[in-house]
């Protein structure tokens, strides 16, 4: 036969290439093997065989058939359980992806082995088919070996649910049966059993874990190997005889038996000479069983049921080790219930942590030190969000617009206020020292001064002198010195201050400040006429005419309270309770740098 | 016998007069110790703080070219205390700081005659004097403290 032969006879699978001037020259190659119903052969590219029992006669035939293995023919087969027709096959539309040719049809003179047949491990899920090819049995439909009983019978997948369906390990038994590599390792198995291998076996314990626990104690100390059989496999067909069904029960049965009378022993003849085979370390030695307990005397634990046991001392270890455990536990969680408490938001922290108001002041006042010297500083955080605000641009629109100077996201520079100029008492003689801003800004103050006095005995020189224009802010600050008289004199005098201002400078916005908070003692000081309902009552009637003069009102009172309503110790000169300390100062500084208008806003 | 009881008494005399010139020397004045004695051993009511020294002209309302150092020391406004130290250019204007400084004490006190008569009396008992170039002003409600302090270096 030479090589173009031996390829067209091959149908143009690949095979491996014949040796030149080798024994296989003559050696036929097909053989009939019989047909084995339970071992299908996926297809493999090749036509369908319309098996038949005979050898089709053809001019190849002439040459003398070898026997088969076992010297069996099909034809023998055939003879032996009838005449039988092979199903057919439903191939499945194989995917363009595949890397087999195709293949010419080619008429086989006899049953041919496919070389796939011959290599059971092959993996068809290369193939782009992830389930094996549909089969068509006589009399049903499309063959699904998930669900439709077994191809020979019925009765053994009764026999397999009900004895080896393992019930108490459902998950395991389906994540094991879903395991790609499962089908991929043993598929013809797999499409037999219906089952992977490794899950099927497993659920072939009939045991409980004690019994087998006991048997191999009962193995190990006594050595009675003679009534343990070697666990091997067995064929499937092994398991579902009815001498295994009947070995099962009577397994279980002993078990039962044992378990509800462990020390009991049976009542037959003693035989106390009984020798027993040993393991192979203690071959040729001698065993004497113990006589068993007569009946109706009390069962006296033998040496091997007491080690059997557990001892009490072991028992009384577990239960002090266990206590201990528990006492630690219970210590260890005491402490951290305790810490536990402190690791809860506390009611302080989801203040700290909400978001902030919208009063611009407490930004400030969060960082009042931030910058001692007012040189670029753009401290304030921005705090647009919030029911009451909204950010337009750089500016902190309060959604009360009112007379207060709306927030800016941004500080300004010092060199803002040089067209800007703050008159008023002590307290501008204390921030003009301190605030840094001494050479920003203009500044007329007078210690003791008063709205009231301000016309006549503070120099204004630099509003009356200088254009009209040339302010773009002008700050006011009275009030302190005047808490103790009458509000609407107040108000009236400031009334007449800023339309003498406005008579000069028309083009500047007027600041009003408010009147600025004094410590807890001097509110409580009956000596002092500066009490906090004062200065509240003060400033309120500031807001009023703020609106009604087209004023703006620079709330730094606010800002300089503490978290009682009163002047924070942090600003707060002690000797007095009034003045400032110089942190004070360049808050207050501070917070014009982020509260401002520009020229042409003007109040609505 | 006559020359010799002449002779030591005009030893002694010499002896006496030379005693009398050691006793009226005044100690140098150094800004930086003059203040920092003056503010361990006075005691001042109000929280001193020292100014910057682009307040100080705006202070005292005086140029800023007649300074060549100053030290000030000035509270919260709630008090008239203060500390200043000036060392001027010249002597020039070391006269012309001082009239600043007068010129301010006295406005202090015709303000806190009214606002606070207490510090009105306390600028009335402070200190404004030249010595050399430097020019002093002492406000301090310790009078007598201040006193024993500044009369070392005036």
């Amino acid at each position: 036969m030479d090589q173009d032969q031996y390829n067209s006879l091959s149908g143009g699978a690949s095979r491996p290439p014949r040796p030149q001037g080798s024994e296989v020259e003559d050696t036929p190659l097909f053989t009939e093997v019989p047909y084995i119903p339970t071992r299908r052969t996926p297809n493999s590219g090749r036509p369908d065989v319309s098996f038949s029992g005979r050898p089709a006669s053809s001019g190849a035939s002439s040459r003398p058939r070898p026997a088969a293995s076992g010297g069996r023919t099909a034809a023998d087969y055939a003879e032996s359980y009838g005449s039988y027709t092979r199903p057919t096959q439903s191939r499945p539309a194989r995917s363009n992806s595949s890397s087999r040719p195709a293949q010419p049809r080619v008429t086989p003179v006899y049953t041919e082995i496919s070389w796939d047949q011959l290599r059971p491990d092959t993996d068809y899920s290369s193939l782009g088919r992830t389930a094996r090819p549909a089969m068509t049995v006589p009399g049903q439909e499309e063959y699904d070996p998930r669900t439709a009983p077994r191809y020979f019978g019925g009765f053994e997948q009764e026999m397999d649910d009900l004895f080896y369906q393992p019930a108490e390990q459902p998950a395991a038994w389906q994540n094991a049966y879903q395991q790609p590599g499962r089908n991929r390792e043993q598929p013809f198995q797999s499409y037999q059993t219906n089952r992977p291998y490794p899950p099927y076996q497993q659920s072939r314990q009939t045991t409980t874990p004690r019994e087998i626990r006991q048997n191999a104690v009962a193995r190990q100390r006594s050595g009675r190997m003679e009534t343990q059989q070697p666990r091997q496999k067995k064929s499937i067909l092994s398991l579902f005889s009815a001498d295994r069904s009947s070995e099962l029960a009577r397994q279980r049965r002993s078990a039962a038996s044992e378990r509800q009378a462990p020390a009991k022993r049976p009542e037959t003849a003693p035989n106390r000479n009984a020798v027993r085979t040993v393991p192979a370390g203690n071959l040729n030695r001698r065993v004497v069983t113990p006589p068993p307990t007569p009946p109706g005397a009390k069962a006296k634990p033998t040496g091997r049921r007491s080690h059997r046991g557990v001892s009490p001392a072991l028992l009384m270890g577990i239960f002090v080790t266990v206590a201990l455990v528990i006492v630690l536990l219970t210590k260890v969680t005491g402490r951290n219930g305790g810490s536990s408490v402190n690791t809860r938001p506390a009611q302080t922290s989801a203040v700290v942590t909400q978001a902030p108001q919208i009063t611009p002041e407490a930004v400030t006042e969060a960082t009042p030190e931030a910058t001692p010297t007012p040189s670029p500083t753009p401290v304030p955080s921005p705090t647009p969000d919030g029911p009451k605000a909204r950010l337009q641009g750089d500016l902190v629109v309060p959604a009360a617009w009112g007379p207060a100077v709306p927030e800016r996201v941004h500080a300004v520079y010092d060199s803002r206020f040089e067209r800007s100029i703050m008159i008023g008492n002590s307290m501008v003689e204390g921030f003009f020292m301190w605030s840094g801003m001494a050479s920003s800004m203009d500044f007329v103050y007078g210690t003791g001064a008063t709205v009231t006095n301000v016309l006549g005995t503070m120099d204004l020189a630099k509003i009356t002198l200088n254009a009209s224009d040339y302010y773009t802010d002008i700050y006011l600050m009275f009030g302190l010195n005047e808490v103790g008289t009458d509000v609407n004199s107040f108000v009236q005098s400031y009334k007449k201050l800023v339309d003498f201002i406005r008579e000069h400078q028309t083009k500047a916005n007027i600041y009003i400040v408010s009147v600025t908070p004094v410590t807890k003692e001097v509110d409580q000081d009956p000596n002092e006429v500066q009490k906090m309902d004062r200065i509240r009552t003060f400033n309120a009637a500031l807001k009023e005419f703020c609106v009604d003069y087209n004023c703006w009102y620079l709330d730094i009172y606010s800002m300089l309270l503490d978290g009682n309503g009163y002047l924070s110790a942090d600003y707060a000169y002690a000797g007095d309770g009034k003045h400032f300390e110089k942190s004070g100062y360049v808050a207050w500084a501070n917070f014009m740098k982020t509260h401002y208008v520009d020229a042409d806003l003007i109040t609505e | 016998m006559k020359k010799s009881v002449a002779l030591l008494l005009a030893a002694l005399c010499l002896l006496t007069a030379l005693t009398g010139c050691g006793g009226s020397k005044k100690k140098t004045l150094e800004p930086r110790s003059f203040v920092d004695e003056l503010m361990t051993q006075a005691k001042f009511t109000d929280s001193l703080n020292e100014l910057d020294a682009k307040v100080v002209p705006l202070l005292y309302g005086v140029d800023a070219a007649d300074i060549k150092s100053a030290i000030v020391y000035a509270g919260t406004a709630a008090t008239a205390e203060e500390i200043a130290v000036f060392e001027a250019v010249d002597d020039a204007a070391a006269d012309r700081l001082l009239e600043a400084a007068k010129a301010r004490v006295a406005s202090q006190i015709e303000t806190y005659k009214s606002y606070g008569p207490a510090q009105a009396m306390t600028l009335e008992n402070g200190t404004v004097a030249k010595t050399g170039s430097y020019v002093i002003v002492v406000i301090c409600t310790d009078t007598e403290g201040a006193k024993k302090v500044t009369d070392k270096y005036i």
